[in-house]
């Protein structure tokens, strides 16, 4: 792919005796680096070389199988719906209160797809680089409702199946936990990664609410719930359901 | 072949067989005409290995290792290259997570990158984590709007560098976006932000007027575009004055082709992007006409169609 553009820029004339330089041109392209576009330049491959090899040993370990691709989009999506789901089952193995929900920022899963076929410790590193901890938070239903119309506001975020909402006028409105419909009063048990429970993503009403940190890195819940599977017989599947409605 | 393209194919294949300053056109008035060529990316996010093959969009394309040859051969062509990156160097592979971004560092000062302005992510390993990789950049950090003082990074970043190439002198600065509820404070510390259009402002003047610069190029993570009421580099180029090309990043958008803006005086502001992970490189050739008369003579000749 070659894209290549020519200005034609405006000069300013100043008169004047000294020699000047004016923009006279500009042109512009881009470089895709396809698979087959260039050779790898041998020097700097040698330095990528000792790390590459400590990093494959970790990293090429097949924890489990994906059935099928799961993609990530808003309002719902296969990939949200499972991370979301991955990280309540993982939380509450954690503690024994009951947990009402589990949610993920839509930013912080960092790759659009989990890919058919083997899924390795690399792949979870990949759709979770960050060092994120979780989070149990004791939420007022009217802080819930606030949370998830902060959700609404962007389109739509990863949560658990334990919660369904349809966005309206960017709002979260017909809100149900567990099947039941939202109590403003009660007080919910979620399972909240530290970023977005410190106020991160403009969540800054979740930073006084009562907090348990479990410790416990989102990207090894998410490791330990494929190895889970595994070890049942099981693989990962796409679950399409509409939890969230725009 | 119509006037137009001849026009072109002749000015440019002179152009292309030459480098460093030359005559365009065989006249008695004939300028000196000096070419710069700008290599960009953004948001690289320690993608150092090109993407997986896993059936997956992104498939097989980047990779540093590729990239490296591709500067090479364009150093080989060109005397007078700016190799910069808009911020986001750090996170997005296990490389990171692994070894805190001292490969990133390495294999970029290996490829000669001049400077680099720092992106939101950039902050992941925390302010310690970012000061112990330092050692591993041998090009600034370039960002006028995050005041260090109270922190390790106290002196470690530069508002801005001047390069000569071929006699032209370019100025080179960076602006950063509100780490405030992007990035958790017990990574960004005391980092103090500041409005970015006020500091591009005060910084673009600076090397326009006092220092001189004949070209100014702003190194931005403020992002392309936004829907809400959010400082950009589309806001960023339409309030300021002194800025030729803002070289931007953190939205991750592939431009086709960069943007042209007018600034608040009324001159050309030019935008680009390149995505994310390297998967492209951008280059940008500009010419600068030198002569005595005030007048610019291949302004007119280089008059020029669509693209190629």
């Amino acid at each position: 792919m070659k894209i290549k553009i020519i200005f034609l820029l405006l000069v300013i004339v100043q008169v004047s005796c000294s020699k000047q330089y004016h923009l006279a041109d500009i042109q512009s392209r881009g470089y895709r680096i396809e698979k087959a576009s260039y050779p790898v330049d041998v020097k700097v491959a040698t330095i990528i070389e000792p790390y590459k090899l400590k990093l494959d040993e970790t990293m090429n370990v097949v924890i489990g199988y994906c059935e099928q691709e799961l993609t990530k989009g808003k309002p719902s999506s296969s990939l949200t719906n499972w991370f979301a789901d991955a990280l309540l089952d993982e939380s509450q193995k954690l503690v024994s209160d009951k947990l009402d929900f589990a949610v993920q920022n839509y930013g912080g899963i960092r790759v659009p797809f989990l890919t058919k076929g083997d899924v390795t410790v690399g792949k979870i590193y990949e759709l979770m680089p960050f060092d994120n901890i979780m989070y149990i938070q004791e939420l007022k239903g009217s802080i819930v409702q606030q949370f998830f119309d902060k959700m609404a506001e962007s389109g739509g975020w990863p949560i658990s199946h334990t919660v369904s909402f349809d966005i309206a006028y960017g709002k979260a409105s017909n809100i149900l936990i567990n099947g039941i419909p939202l109590d403003t009063n009660r007080i919910y048990n979620a399972a909240i990664p530290d970023y977005i429970a410190n106020g991160g993503d403009n969540m800054t009403f979740l930073k006084d609410a009562k907090t348990n940190n479990t410790g416990a890195l989102l990207r090894d819940m998410l490791i330990s719930h494929v190895k889970g599977l595994t070890a049942k017989g099981k693989n990962i599947t796409a679950n399409q359901e509409k939890r969230i409605k725009d | 072949m119509d006037r137009r393209t001849f026009l072109r194919n002749t000015t440019y294949s002179g152009l292309l067989l030459t480098t460093g300053a030359y005559p365009i056109l065989a006249s008695s008035s004939s300028p000196e005409i000096t070419r710069l060529t700008i290599l960009h990316t953004n948001d690289v996010h320690s993608r150092i290995e090109p993407f997986p093959m896993d059936g997956s969009k992104n498939e097989g394309l980047g990779g540093v290792a590729k990239r490296a040859t591709l500067i090479k051969r364009i150093r080989e062509e060109q005397s007078h290259v700016l190799l910069l990156d808009a911020g986001d160097i750090f996170q997005g592979t296990p490389y990171f997570n692994f070894f805190g971004g001292e490969l990133e560092l390495k294999l970029m000062s290996e490829m000669g990158y001049d400077a680099a302005t720092i992106g939101n992510h950039d902050f992941d390993g925390g302010m310690d984590g970012l000061e112990r990789q330092l050692i591993h950049a041998n090009f600034p950090l370039l960002v006028t709007n995050y005041d260090f003082e109270n922190t390790v990074l106290k002196g470690k970043t530069k508002p801005y560098k001047i390069f000569v190439k071929g006699g032209v002198k370019v100025g080179v600065f960076g602006v950063g976006i509100e780490l405030k509820g992007l990035v958790p404070q017990s990574l960004y510390k005391d980092t103090v932000y500041s409005d970015p259009i006020a500091a591009a402002e005060k910084y673009a003047k600076i090397l326009r007027h006092e220092e001189k610069c004949d070209y100014v190029i702003c190194l931005s993570h403020l992002g392309y575009k936004y829907n809400e009421d959010k400082v950009s580099d589309r806001i960023l180029a339409q309030n300021t004055t002194d800025i030729d090309l803002i070289i931007g990043g953190h939205t991750h958008t592939f431009l086709k082709e960069p943007e042209r803006l007018s600034n608040k005086a009324g001159k050309p502001v030019l935008i680009n992007q390149v995505g994310w992970a390297g998967i492209v490189l951008g280059r940008l050739d500009v010419f600068f006409e030198r002569n005595k008369k005030g007048t610019c003579i291949s302004c007119k000749n280089i008059l020029v169609g669509a693209s190629t």
